[in-house]
């Protein structure tokens, strides 16, 4: 008997029994896809046995076989002692016996007096990667001179069932790979619920507290009213109510704003194909008042109609034309270009429409600020306003799957630069209780399909806002960045 | 027994129920009609329910003298135990009822409020104005249109 050391370092190998291991064969059932193999070889070869023979570090394990008697064949493998197939393995290449009895590397070999292994003619079988798995062998049970023919189907053979193995192992791979992705998938998803569920609290407390806010502020406004309305008031007293309500005020615009954000949640559905120009034009006639000459000022190039919420686009124009009137330069006339080409980011095509002044501007430094909530750049008695109004169009933007950034330098003027999807996007965004359009106080007679301004002419001058007090004394702490 | 208001509504002065949960608007709607010169009678009810009390006349609204039928109705959208919304739709599937004027006085301007009050059959909807001034113009445009300019339908003081 020959121990298995002495067969060489290649049956123990371990990157080859991992190899092994990875195919996945050893000690599964027999299947058709290879006894199909064994069988047609046992009849080209014309043999009584072909195994299909995988070798690992201490027994064979036939994945195939044809012709075995039926004791052998149910337990499908043998310990090394047994093996001539080890030898395939060992030398990684065809191993040939004429007879056993006279060969004398194989002589002593278990196999010859326990399974009647006389001839022997085995080929390597290799994974995919060309690691040795094991032999694909014919046996006689007498003595024969294997044939270069022989030998060459054989290897045909072996060569198909590394085919199989091949593609079973492809297969396999990229049913893994698809559950990997189905499992990031998955989590992707789940990750992405949480988020929306977490911004919808914060968005539904947003809307809330602003809501609930503006109610007892409503009462001091009023109540701070009836005291104004007090006869004999001391002059003092009289400016600090002045004060009082002219911060109460304050706070209103700032909640009915923040009111506004928080309810652009989602793009209204659905949306509607709108004609820019006319909301442009619209913008215009809306702001003339505030800025008398706007609409010689404005000069439109021709707009693109896109896919979006009338309402919303409505509100980023007037947003954007105020933005440019109020912060105008005082020593040039005031000049608005607005104009639209067709550009390509990541190859989605967007309408760009750029709105671009000639005001005061602002520092390189200040582009991504502007659009923060809340923020200023200027004295609130030097501009008025919250602070919210570019906040306010970036979210409607971003509504619509665009983007809005702005280019300005001091003095010179600010360009800001909206993109829009040409093509609407696929995404539908389920309106939420607060998505729809808002407006602000208004009287509402009748007419329920009346007039609706959108959401951010709090500030407009023609809105019906009952009577928001003109703050008689400025207020002092009024400093802002 | 149904009369007919005209222009000079004035002479029959019904009364004005306000349903509104808050004491404060309460209080200021009152100021603010009375800075308008609104002579009809104010009655003041705390919910929807104790609305549709008083106009089936159930429980402490039992005396028709006490708790006139009223030719108008000023009804806050968001109130316990019942809602304006629901208040709303139960006046106007009162067939005794639905001819009251109810006009929607509340602080929301949720699109949806107001598409839901039409939808119920609300005579008008208006947003509290947030100033003391605004509330009393809100209070004199009322005053203008529903208690000179229309026509609305006056029951007799005493039916039921």
């Amino acid at each position: 008997m020959q121990s298995e050391l002495s067969v060489g370092g290649e049956v123990t190998n371990p990157q080859r029994l991992a190899a092994l291991k990875r195919t996945g064969l050893p000690d599964t059932p027999p299947e058709p896809a290879f006894d199909r193999l064994t069988a047609l070889a046992r009849r080209t070869l014309n043999v009584p046995v072909v195994l299909l023979s995988l070798v690992d570090d201490r027994r064979q394990f036939f994945k195939s076989q044809s012709g075995l008697p039926d004791s052998l064949a149910s337990i499908r493998e043998t310990p090394l002692s047994h093996s001539f197939c080890r030898y395939v393995v060992a030398g990684q290449s065809p191993f040939s016996v004429e007879d056993a009895r006279q060969h004398p590397l194989v002589r002593d070999n278990g196999a010859v007096d326990d399974l009647g292994v006389i001839a022997y003619l085995g080929v390597p079988l290799r994974d995919p990667e060309g690691q040795i798995l094991g032999s694909f062998c014919a046996i006689d049970h007498v003595p024969r001179h294997w044939t270069t023919d022989e030998a060459a189907s054989l290897t045909d053979f072996a060569d198909l069932a590394r085919a199989e193995l091949t593609l079973r192992l492809a297969l396999d791979e990229a049913r893994k790979a698809q559950e990997r992705l189905c499992r990031a998938e998955r989590a992707m998803r789940q990750q992405a619920e949480s988020c929306q569920r977490q911004h919808d609290a914060l968005q539904e407390f947003v809307s809330t507290a602003s809501h609930d806010l503006r109610e007892p502020l409503r009462k001091i406004l009023q109540f701070g009213n009836l005291i104004r309305r007090q006869p004999g008031l001391p002059p003092s007293a009289g400016q600090y109510l002045e004060r009082l309500l002219a911060a109460g005020d304050r706070m209103h615009r700032l909640l009915a704003d923040l009111l506004t954000y928080s309810r652009l949640a989602s793009l209204a559905q659905p949306t509607r194909p709108v004609y820019q120009e006319r909301v442009v034009a619209d913008a215009v006639d809306i702001l003339e008042a505030r800025y008398p000459g706007l609409r010689t000022a404005v000069r439109v190039a021709p707009l693109p109609t896109v896919e979006g919420d009338p309402n919303q686009l409505h509100q980023l124009f007037v947003q954007l034309l105020d933005n440019a009137g109020k912060f105008r330069r005082t020593d040039v006339p005031l000049l608005i270009d607005i104009a639209a080409e067709p550009v390509c980011r990541g190859q989605v095509h967007y309408w760009q429409v750029t709105v671009r002044d000639n005001g005061i501007g602002f520092e390189a430094g200040h582009a991504e600020r502007i659009f923060g909530v809340f923020e200023r750049l200027h004295a609130r008695e030097d501009f008025p306003g919250t602070g919210m109004g570019l906040a306010i169009c970036r979210r409607i933007a971003e509504r619509h799957s665009g983007t809005l950034t702005a280019t300005g330098a001091p003095n010179v003027g600010a360009a800001f630069v909206l993109l829009l999807p040409v093509e609407p996007s696929e995404k539908v965004e389920i309106a939420d209780d607060f998505a729809d359009k808002k407006t602000n106080a208004r009287v509402v007679s009748g007419n329920p399909e009346g007039v609706a301004p959108p959401p951010n002419f709090a500030s407009a001058p023609n809105t019906i806002d009952v009577g928001v007090p003109t703050p008689v004394v400025s207020p002092t702490s009024s400093e802002e960045r | 027994m149904i009369e007919l208001t005209g222009n000079m509504a004035g002479n029959i002065p019904f009364s004005i129920l306000m349903a509104d949960d808050d004491p404060d608007d309460r209080m200021l709607a009152e100021e603010a009609l009375a800075e308008c010169r609104i002579r009809n009678r104010m009655q003041f009810v705390e919910d929807g329910e104790a609305l549709l009390d008083y106009l089936k006349r159930r429980g402490r609204y039992k005396d028709p003298a006490a708790s006139p039928r009223p030719g108008l109705i000023l009804l806050d959208w968001n109130m316990p135990r019942k809602s304006g919304a629901e208040a709303l739709q139960e006046i106007k599937s009162e067939p005794d009822l639905r001819s009251i004027p109810v006009i929607v006085l509340t602080t929301s301007n949720a699109e949806e409020d107001i598409a839901q009050a039409y939808q119920l059959g609300a005579n008008s909807y208006i947003t509290k104005p947030v100033t003391f001034d605004g509330l009393v113009e809100v209070m004199r445009g009322l005053k203008l249109f529903w208690l000179e300019i229309v026509a609305i339908p006056l029951p007799d003081q005493h039916s039921v």
